[in-house]
């Protein structure tokens, strides 16, 4: 094979579990199929495994958990915005030295760090109650038909007149989808981090 | 009951014996039917025949003629033999009396 070829044939085998896609390739080895050959081949084991995987709960159970969990993270997100960013934005442009030994300033100060803080705790929870099943549910394998399913449903919704825009958000576009990407289940661990500091980074970007 | 190509891999597998292997049996199969067998036809049907437990698949030792990759092993199990003994004997039953001779037109039963 040549260095295209062999690459190619890397990227194709990469979609296969890592035993199989050894055998795969030493059988093609053994039996002299030249580059485009065993491009083809590999690749006709790869559309018979992802369409066996649409058969399967765990693609559409991913789709399902990043559409909701884009809707209601996109919603508490621009909730917190609104709310708490707003009133930290006032106290940071208005305040004052004279403030300080003011008891009332020093209460509500409290009180909207402490939503702000609720509200913080409410995204990391989001973001890790849909980070542990998508993780859970996400292999590498499967990552073509979780992206061919989410277009198809982006297509039905945009052909219905369904209103999707949440979705598209930043913070869910950079976190959740990202994150629904990720080939092991041990991206929900790193979805926490991920998710919170990409939608505050948004969050604040708003204000 | 098996299906055709589940037929003819079994029947690969058992021709080529202990060292049966997906390279192998690939050859096999297609110097039977005269047709190439495709590497993804091969490997889903394997996988089946394990889920039904006709086969059992394990990896196998690397060589140097397959550039140090391992090889997946292949054995027929005792289901897997009477499930392909079954196939056979429903194929010499339901051919029987008849003659697939060709007429240089079409198929004369």
């Amino acid at each position: 094979m040549n260095g295209v070829t062999d690459w190619l044939a890397d990227r194709v085998a990469l979609l296969l579990d890592p035993d199989e896609r050894e055998a795969v390739r030493g059988d093609l080895a053994e039996s002299g199929e030249s580059g485009p050959q065993a491009i083809v081949g590999m690749a006709g084991l790869v559309a018979r495994r992802q369409a066996a995987l649409l058969w399967e709960l765990r693609p559409w159970l991913a789709l399902a958990v990043a559409m909701w969990a884009g809707l209601i993270l996109t919603r508490q997100a621009g909730r917190w915005s609104h709310q708490s960013a707003t009133y930290l934005w006032m106290y940071l442009a208005n305040w004052r030295m004279s403030d300080v030994g003011n008891t009332g300033f020093w209460r509500l100060m409290a009180q909207e760090i402490g939503h702000l803080l609720v509200g913080c705790s409410l995204l990391m929870a989001g973001s890790l109650a849909a980070g542990i099943p998508m993780g859970m549910s996400q292999a590498r394998r499967n990552t073509w038909v979780t992206g061919a399913l989410f277009c198809g449903v982006l297509a039905v919704a945009n052909l219905a007149r369904i209103p999707l825009k949440p979705v598209f958000a930043p913070p869910i576009l950079w976190a959740i989808y990202a994150l629904l990407m990720q080939p092991d289940s041990c991206c929900s661990r790193r979805s926490v981090a991920c998710a919170s500091a990409e939608t505050s980074g948004h969050m604040f970007g708003t204000i | 009951m098996l299906g055709e190509f589940e037929y003819l891999l079994l029947s690969a597998a058992a021709r080529v014996g202990e060292n049966a292997y997906g390279a192998a049996i690939r050859a096999e199969m297609a110097n039977a039917t005269g047709k190439p067998c495709s590497i993804g036809a091969l490997y889903t049907t394997l996988d089946r025949l394990e889920t039904k437990g006709l086969v059992e698949t394990w990896m196998g030792p690397a060589t140097a003629q397959r550039g140090g990759r391992p090889k997946r092993m292949v054995r027929i199990t005792a289901e897997g033999r009477k499930a392909a003994a079954s196939f056979y004997a429903a194929v010499m039953r339901a051919s029987r009396g008849v003659s697939w001779e060709t007429d240089g037109e079409g198929v004369v039963p």
